[in-house]
């Protein structure tokens, strides 16, 4: 059990040192946290958490596992543990030979081995399967086996390299809950990485978003949704993503108009803005598919007419995918709503649940 | 009547299986005669000089070459106990020596390069270094160089190192035979080990080293023993070397054989028998290994 501190961290790989895969990445993982790394595929998490387990050297700045350096530790020294995207059996051992073989190495006795494999078999249902050589294992059964091996030592912490990435969905499933049970009954300081943001959303105590190697931002999982700092976490975050439009601002008395093509959509007043000088004259503007609201009538202002393109109703909840002004926008509908192709439908946008990002940097604008 | 018809029924089904099972048969017959043809082809230089070996003198140099002969073990005793039993007896007694050298030689070179050669090829296959894949062509270019043409700049060197006609130079000098090819062999199977296996193993706990010995090398095994073994064949026939760099001392059987090529005469029975003797460890070693040759040389072929 320890906390995680990366301080200013970079990998650089071949030798131009402008190429960086990951860039400055400054965090801190306290102690006993879950923390997950979440980002597209090459943005540099999983080289973050190889780092992390010394299996890649670290270009620059430093790592730190509670107070001590181990920049310099090897993944021996460092007591790490870890579960492989691809599982990395040991292919000529057991199941049991597979799990036993960390502490087998520490020298337990041969007791404790038993008692901790008890424990681990019964943790991960893998009590039939302990006799078995990995290659007559189904993937499902491969998977349980490399957590349990990554879980049945006393590291100081637990890494996880998108290991349910091969599984299927209802087994994936089954494995988030499993691996948040474990992570209740361990009080493990543990480090997950993944692409997919809805494990990350279940499992996470906070999420550190990535993109193209740099931190994009770390919170809870309810902070990264609500408030993301910039247009990519925005649109990471959620399915189906947030709609962004790309809108020009005029001022109209007290107002700021937001345009979509010659078309009012939302307006703002000008007291909410934090600095007019600064706020440009064009802006993205994002709004997740469930807060777009559908209306009835067509002559409330502000309404916008909309063509409906694919509506699909996946039981508890209906996707609508409309063309508005040239642009497709996915909404989130109520199941008891039907829609049919091409007919013309009215939203609004109500303008507490718009987000503003500055069309060149990305980053958010505030309103007061 | 109503019997007749049924038998008559059956034969017609027989005629139609039978046009069937006459492809699959054809098929099989073909096989058969390639299988032959090949079998032929590479065991009857074998089978010849087995039968020469049993031979005495007349018999092997009679024209007609006779088929049905007595025979006679002459030729063995002659080359290994060196027993004079008629009139042109062997001039060459020290054959036992001659094999024992080839055996120092062929098991030393292979053991030399097994540690050599596993190491190298492990840090080719996993480590990245400057200069990696022009040092490994290299490696791969001792091997497709004529012997020849390296030969003589190699006598040269060894004369003045002392190296002439000693066993170590002749273990030296035959790495260019055996080390290429074990490095490329192994290179190709340490390859095939997932990456994320050692990574396991050393997140785990082990060293480096630890990591190399007891997960890494142990799933080389039968890329191990198919090297082994070809190296082994590689160095046990080699000639050309052996004939520059050797000389009386540490002449191997391959030079041997060419003593019995005498002033007056060929002794051919005895250099037949000495054939003979000096393919039995190779086929021993094959045979043994035959298993884990197979699947070492198809290991990349047919995974899927």
């Amino acid at each position: 059990m320890a906390e995680v501190t990366l301080e200013n961290v970079k990998k650089i790989y071949g030798r131009n040192p402008e190429v960086l895969a990951v860039k400055d990445v400054s965090l801190h993982i306290q102690d006993r946290e879950f923390f997950v790394f979440l980002g597209p595929s090459g943005c540099g998490k999983t080289t973050t958490l190889r780092m992390i387990a010394g299996l890649e050297e670290i270009s620059g700045g430093t790592i730190y596992f509670d107070k001590k350096t181990v920049n310099d530790l090897t993944p021996q020294k460092r007591n790490v543990s870890m579960a492989f995207e691809n599982y990395a059996l040991y292919p000529t051992l057991s199941v049991w030979e597979n799990i036993a073989f960390p502490l087998k190495i520490r020298k337990w006795n041969n007791d404790t081995i038993r008692k901790k494999m008890e424990w681990v078999a019964g943790a991960l249902q893998i009590g039939d399967i302990l006799h078995k050589k990995p290659f007559e294992l189904s993937g499902g059964q491969q998977q349980r086996v490399s957590l349990a091996r990554a879980i049945v030592r006393e590291a100081e912490v637990f890494l996880f390299d998108e290991p349910l990435s091969h599984l299927d969905m209802k087994q994936r499933q089954l494995m988030r809950a499993e691996i948040k049970r474990i992570n209740k009954d361990l009080q493990n300081t543990m480090i997950y990485v993944t692409h997919d943001q809805k494990e990350a959303m279940a499992l996470a105590d906070r999420i550190a978003v990535m993109n193209d190697g740099k931190l994009q931002q770390v919170g809870t999982p309810f902070e990264i949704y609500e408030n993301p700092v910039n247009e990519f976490v925005a649109g990471f975050i959620g399915e189906p993503p947030m709609n962004f439009l790309n809108c020009q601002i005029l001022r109209l008395n007290d107002f700021f108009e937001l345009i979509l093509k010659k078309q009012v959509i939302a307006k703002i007043h000008q007291s909410r803005l934090p600095n007019q000088e600064l706020f440009p004259q064009f802006v993205r503007v994002g709004i997740r598919p469930k807060r777009i609201q559908i209306t009835n009538s067509e002559n409330k202002k502000d309404a916008l007419q909309a063509a409906v393109i694919v509506y699909e109703s996946i039981g508890e909840k209906g996707i609508l995918k409309v063309q508005l002004l040239g642009e497709p926008i996915y909404l989130i509908t109520e199941p008891n709503q039907k829609f049919s192709k091409g007919e013309n439908i009215h939203l609004s946008f109500p303008i507490q649940y718009l987000f503003f990002f500055n069309p060149e940097t990305g980053e958010r604008i505030n309103l007061k | 009547m109503f019997r007749i018809r049924k038998i008559f029924d059956e034969t017609m089904e027989q005629d139609v299986d039978e046009m069937k099972k006459s492809k699959i048969k054809l098929t099989g017959i073909l096989r058969v005669i390639g299988l032959s043809a090949y079998f032929t082809f590479a065991l009857t230089p074998i089978i010849w000089i087995l039968m020469m070996s049993l031979k005495n003198h007349n018999d092997v140099i009679a024209t007609p070459p006779k088929f049905i002969f007595t025979p006679t073990i002459e030729n063995y005793k002659a080359i290994t106990v060196g027993m004079k039993s008629y009139a042109f007896e062997s001039v060459r007694p020290d054959f036992p020596k001659y094999f024992l050298n080839t055996f120092i030689i062929a098991s030393f070179t292979v053991i030399v390069s097994l540690f050599l050669g596993t190491i190298a090829a492990y840090s080719l296959a996993r480590f990245s270094f400057r200069f990696k894949e022009d040092i490994a062509f290299t490696f791969l270019s001792f091997r497709f160089a004529p012997e020849l043409m390296v030969i003589l700049p190699l006598y040269v060197v060894f004369q003045k190192m002392h190296l002439y006609d000693t066993f170590v130079g002749l273990i030296l000098a035959y790495q260019l035979i055996t080390l290429p090819f074990l490095i490329w062999v192994l290179r190709g199977f340490f390859e095939e080990i997932p990456r994320e296996i050692e990574q396991a193993a050393r997140v785990d706990g082990y060293t480096w080293w630890g990591v190399f010995r007891r997960i890494s090398l142990p799933l080389v095994k039968p890329g191990i023993a198919a090297v082994v073994v070809l190296s082994f064949i590689f160095a046990w026939n080699n000639f050309i070397f052996a004939m520059i760099l050797g000389s009386e001392r540490t002449q191997p059987i391959t030079l041997g054989i060419l003593g019995f090529i005498g002033y007056e005469r060929v002794l051919w029975g005895q250099m037949a028998a000495a054939t003979i003797i000096c393919v039995i460890p190779e086929l021993l070693l094959a045979f043994f290994v035959q298993k884990y040759i197979i699947r070492g040389l198809t290991f990349g072929a047919v995974k899927g």
